[in-house]
């Protein structure tokens, strides 16, 4: 029984010494990409395609992680506190550099190192197929009328297209009442319900449900019309001047090194540019807009400013 | 849709998911999924991760087959936690621990396992049937929930659910606000301000659920079980005989009708919105104990304790595809990882999906069954191994379920601080146990709990400051009335109590259902 | 009793640290709304407690459920969960793979098992296989310590 015993000890360490060392190259594990807004929103629709055609070219799998609430500010403070490794990264979308101005958040865009934005879109509002407002002039007419009865949802309070609908407010002179959700899923789903009047929300978010004819976008803040949606005129040609997007990339926290970032760069890259992704994003309705590390970097420093000037000008 | 076409689809959809590569897949999937289920704490979505790089040269259906595997593995393997070791995996598992541990103690723990895989095959595989047949229009039905009935729906649900195991409805509800409140510790979903972190960083990301179900349950049983004499720690739990290991005729014919109403419980729950399996879980427990015959064998080892849950949870996840195929939305993680699983090949699930590619839903349909079914022959062979786990004497046992907790609760956020965290939770449990508490309120609350806030302001907000909106609307108001019956009971109970003693008894020995107007079947 | 005012206690703080919360109204709940309805629910469910078990007759439901048992029992709880908290303070400057080493003997002598050698195997082959399956296998990071293991 004791020898027994001893061969099996002995055949265990063994084996254990046996087990070859892992080489220190990053990747040597999954790399998880955090999400700060609930599942099905346009950030997490355009991060899972990204993540499924970057796995092969990292070598190692990139998962998605959702962690929602607080407008994206839970799961950016989780990224921001997540080890400097190359291994948690985020998702770095506009509500970055808006939230800060917002509320106290215990982040800013500096908490973290830029890798690459990935895509850029306009925003818009939706409404149901069925709503009484078939233009914007009936929906701004109506909302000038009944202040603050209109609801339109979005993806959490402070975020991006929450300012957005409220630097739309002041631009067509109107109020509505904003009504927050975890995401753009979530708020998307509410309006198919019945449950509120309109969103604010880009793509893809609700674009499945435009292309089917059970939504509709009644305003539209890009310059240009959008190539999916040649008949949907935007604001802007409609008599109010007002234009509004988000980018979204990818962050990771202070302090990664900058090889591994160039590493998660370089992958991240191919990704972009593989035919599926393209055909995902192209079915999305998002637009690709690469922007390399320094370039998004810079982005993210001039719209910190930006937004600081905006919300000071909406509080008024 | 047409059902003759929905059928052929169907077939099609097998003769995809049955080639021989395809079964090598879902066996795989399975294989993992149950060891990494295993560990409390790991989920599924970290054994998903583990096999990514697999699918990458996989064509869509192999990939998605892969997926499904771990995914069912990793539930199978959750309960097992459950029953062996009172420690919950995740959500899903916590009602498992009640009467799965309770008999795996007498010796049962064959039959619990078999049940719960036997359970989860068939509730899943009628879920999809549901899904197969009936989608789009009951997509439409999750749609009807809005935040007002959404709340409704969850005060109805801690009410009802809180007082699973019945001896206190006060104690109960006491441990349901506790959870509440612990949810509330953290970032305000809505606002996003700071709430009682005492600027503690670690506490931004709010009280880690695992945390608290491992210690709460799993380091709770340890302590409880480490503060006895010396001498118990001697015993094995009852060695079981090999006719043992699996469910007696008796124990099947018992679990039979708490199967197909798990089935049914789980498959309506799966359609809201959230974290369905949790409620699908809990509500399939009351259900049975309602119509029990034996009502007091539930929290000692009743199987319908077992079967009813363990089904509702696989059905309710099930179901809770509907709305992914039908919508394109997600509503909780797997779906979502489902989503991306589908992103990857090109597929924009919408509502579009199901009419312009149909071979893919279908192929995706059928592995699901095969899932299903890959999991039941996997599981039932390994039933005696994981049951002679527990011939191990418990001084032996306790160290290292410690051990496990403490590396699986390490392995969710790679945070000591989380092991802290657990340690006071389990000390939490160990007093709850001594003075009659239960942990599993707690629990339910501090899931539902935020999500709970965030419908009610969001109500209050759509509503401009009415209360009213709540009762105005039809299904709200319906679930607020059955609460406030629910709620009533004990009170008329008491108000007739100076009647006599006579009176009093015999209105108590009637079983609660018989009385109530609205309220569960 | 000890445990319902004990509730009780904690039902007010909450309260009462709520309160240092904006609670805004019912047009536009604040954080701190909940928070308050939560502590303030509390503490009249754990005040109907008391009432409950000062007048009431005993009843299942106040029973404790395990027996306490001679009075080295709790004890015996604490000491484990001492041994463990411990172990886990050290898990970082010792390592995973040396604290489990560890743990397991510290738990499983101080429940009973006399002899070192048996306790010493079950200890290196929990604490061996752990490692090949979580470190190497699941590539979890657990802590590495001063052996860099």
């Amino acid at each position: 029984m004791r020898s027994r015993i001893s061969v099996v000890l002995f055949l265990t360490l063994t084996l254990a010494m046996a087990m070859p060392v892992q080489a220190a190259e990053f990747p040597t594990k999954e790399v998880q990409i955090i999400v700060p807004y609930a599942a099905g929103g346009a950030t997490d629709l355009v991060f899972r395609a990204l993540a499924a055609s970057t796995s092969k070219y990292l070598g190692k799998a990139v998962v998605v992680v959702n962690k929602p609430g607080g407008g994206g500010a839970v799961g950016v403070t989780e990224a921001m506190q997540a080890r400097p490794d190359g291994y948690t990264l985020l998702t770095a979308i506009t509500p970055l550099t808006i939230l800060p101005h917002q509320v106290r958040t215990a982040f800013t865009y500096r908490s973290f190192e830029p890798v690459i934005n990935v895509v850029q879109d306009p925003a818009m509002f939706q409404v149901r197929a069925d709503s009484p407002w078939k233009t914007l002039r009936e929906f701004l007419d109506y909302a000038r009328k009944n202040p603050g009865m209109i609801t339109v949802g979005n993806s959490g309070a402070g975020g991006g297209v929450h300012l957005i609908a409220l630097a739309f407010e002041k631009a067509a002179g109107v109020t509505f009442n904003h009504i927050p959700f975890a995401g753009g899923g979530p708020s998307v789903t509410a309006l198919l319900g019945g449950h509120i009047h309109a969103v604010s929300v880009s793509p893809p978010e609700g674009i499945a449900h435009v292309k089917a004819g059970k939504l509709r976008i009644i305003a539209l803040f890009s310059e240009t019309r959008m190539g999916a949606f040649p008949d949907v005129p935007t604001v802007r040609e409609q008599g109010v001047p007002f234009t509004m997007g988000q980018w979204r990339g990818l962050a990771a926290p202070k302090g990664t090194p900058p090889d591994v970032v160039k590493k998660l760069h370089d992958a991240f890259k191919k990704g972009m540019e593989d035919p599926a992704f393209v055909k995902n994003a192209t079915d999305m309705t998002v637009q690709l807009a690469y922007l390399g590390s320094a370039a998004f970097g810079d982005l993210m420093a001039q719209d910190h400013e930006r937004y600081a000037k905006l919300v000071q000008e909406i509080k008024k | 849709m047409d059902t003759l076409a929905s059928l052929q689809h169907l077939l099609g959809g097998f003769a995809i998911a049955t080639t021989l590569q395809n079964l090598f897949y879902a066996f795989t999937g399975a294989i993992v999924g149950t060891l990494v289920g295993v560990l409390p704490g790991l989920g599924p979505i970290a054994g998903i991760a583990l096999l990514i790089p697999l699918t990458f040269g996989l064509n869509p259906t192999s990939a998605l087959i892969l997926l499904a595997g771990i995914y069912y593995g990793a539930m199978y393997g959750g309960s097992t936690t459950s029953i062996l070791m009172n420690v919950p995996g995740e959500t899903a598992s916590v009602i498992t621990c009640i009467d799965g541990y309770q008999m795996a103690q007498q010796g049962r723990a064959g039959p619990a396992l078999a049940i719960s895989a036997i359970g989860s095959f068939i509730g899943g595989t009628i879920a999809i049937l549901g899904l197969t047949f009936l989608a789009p229009p009951l997509a439409g039905a999750a749609l009807a929930f809005g935040p007002p009935e959404f709340f409704s729906l969850m005060v109805f649900g801690f009410v009802v659910l809180s007082n699973v195991t019945g001896t206190s409805l006060i104690k109960a509800l006491m441990m349901a606000v506790v959870g509440l409140i612990l949810g509330t510790i953290g970032l305000d979903p809505v606002t996003g301000n700071e709430r009682f972190t005492f600027g503690s960083i670690y506490l931004l990301g709010g009280i880690e659920f695992v945390a608290v179900a491992i210690g709460v349950f799993g380091i709770g049983e340890v302590l409880v079980n480490a503060a006895k004499p010396a001498e118990s720690l001697e015993e094995r739990v009852r060695v079981p005989r090999f006719r043992e290991l699996y469910p007696s005729p008796q124990d099947l014919k018992r679990s039979i009708g708490a199967i197909l109403r798990g089935t049914g419980v789980g498959f309506g729950v799966g359609l809201v919105p959230g974290p369905a399996p949790v409620i699908a879980t809990y509500s399939s427990y009351m259900v049975e104990k309602r119509l029990s015959k034996h009502p007091e064998e539930f929290g000692k080892g009743a199987i319908e304790g077992v079967a009813g849950p363990e089904t509702a949870n696989n059905s309710a996840t099930q179901s809770a595809f509907i709305p992914l195929f039908a919508l394109g939305i997600p509503f909780g993680p797997v779906t979502a990882i489902l989503l991306g699983a589908l992103l990857i090949h090109g597929v924009t699930p919408g509502p579009l999906l199901i009419s312009e590619q149909p071979q893919l839903f279908w192929a995706v349909v059928a592995s699901m069954y095969i899932g299903n079914f890959i999991l039941l022959l996997l599981n039932l062979p390994f039933v005696p191994l994981f049951a002679n786990i527990l011939r191990v004497p418990k001084k032996v046992l306790l160290p290292l379920v410690m051990f496990l907790c403490i590396t699986g609760m390490f392995s969710v956020n790679n945070s000591i601080l989380d092991i802290w965290l657990m340690l006071a939770f389990g000390a939490l449990g160990y007093l709850m146990r001594t003075w009659a508490y239960e942990g599993a309120p707690l629990l339910l609350a501090l899931v539902l709990g935020p999500k709970m806030e965030v419908a009610f302001r969001q109500s209050l907000l759509i509503s401009r400051g009415g209360l009213g909106i709540f009762l105005r609307r039809p299904v709200s108001l319906l679930l607020l009335l059955a609460t406030l019956l629910f709620l009533l009971i004990p009170v008329l109970r008491a108000l007739f109590k100076p009647l006599g003693r006579g009176a009093v008894s015999a209105m108590a020995r009637a079983p609660r259902g018989t009385r109530r107007k609205g309220g569960l079947p | 009793m000890a445990a319902a005012v004990a509730l009780l206690l904690f039902g007010g703080i909450t309260a009462l640290l709520s309160l240092q919360l904006p609670v805004g109204s019912l047009r536009g709940p604040g954080s701190g709304f909940f928070p308050l309805a939560l502590g303030l629910t509390l503490m009249a469910l754990a005040g109907a407690h008391i009432l409950q078990l000062h007048y009431a007759p005993s009843t299942p439901a106040t029973e404790p459920e395990a027996p306490r048992g001679p009075a080295g029992s709790t004890g015996r709880v604490v000491r484990f969960v001492g041994v463990v908290a411990i172990a886990t303070a050290l898990l970082e400057p010792l390592g995973y793979p040396l604290v489990s080493l560890l743990l397991m003997l510290a738990l499983l002598r101080g429940l009973g098992i006399r002899r070192w050698r048996v306790s010493g195997l079950i200890a290196l082959l929990t604490a061996t296989a752990a490692y090949l399956l979580f470190v190497r296998w699941l590539n979890i990071p657990l802590p590495k310590g001063w052996l860099g293991v």
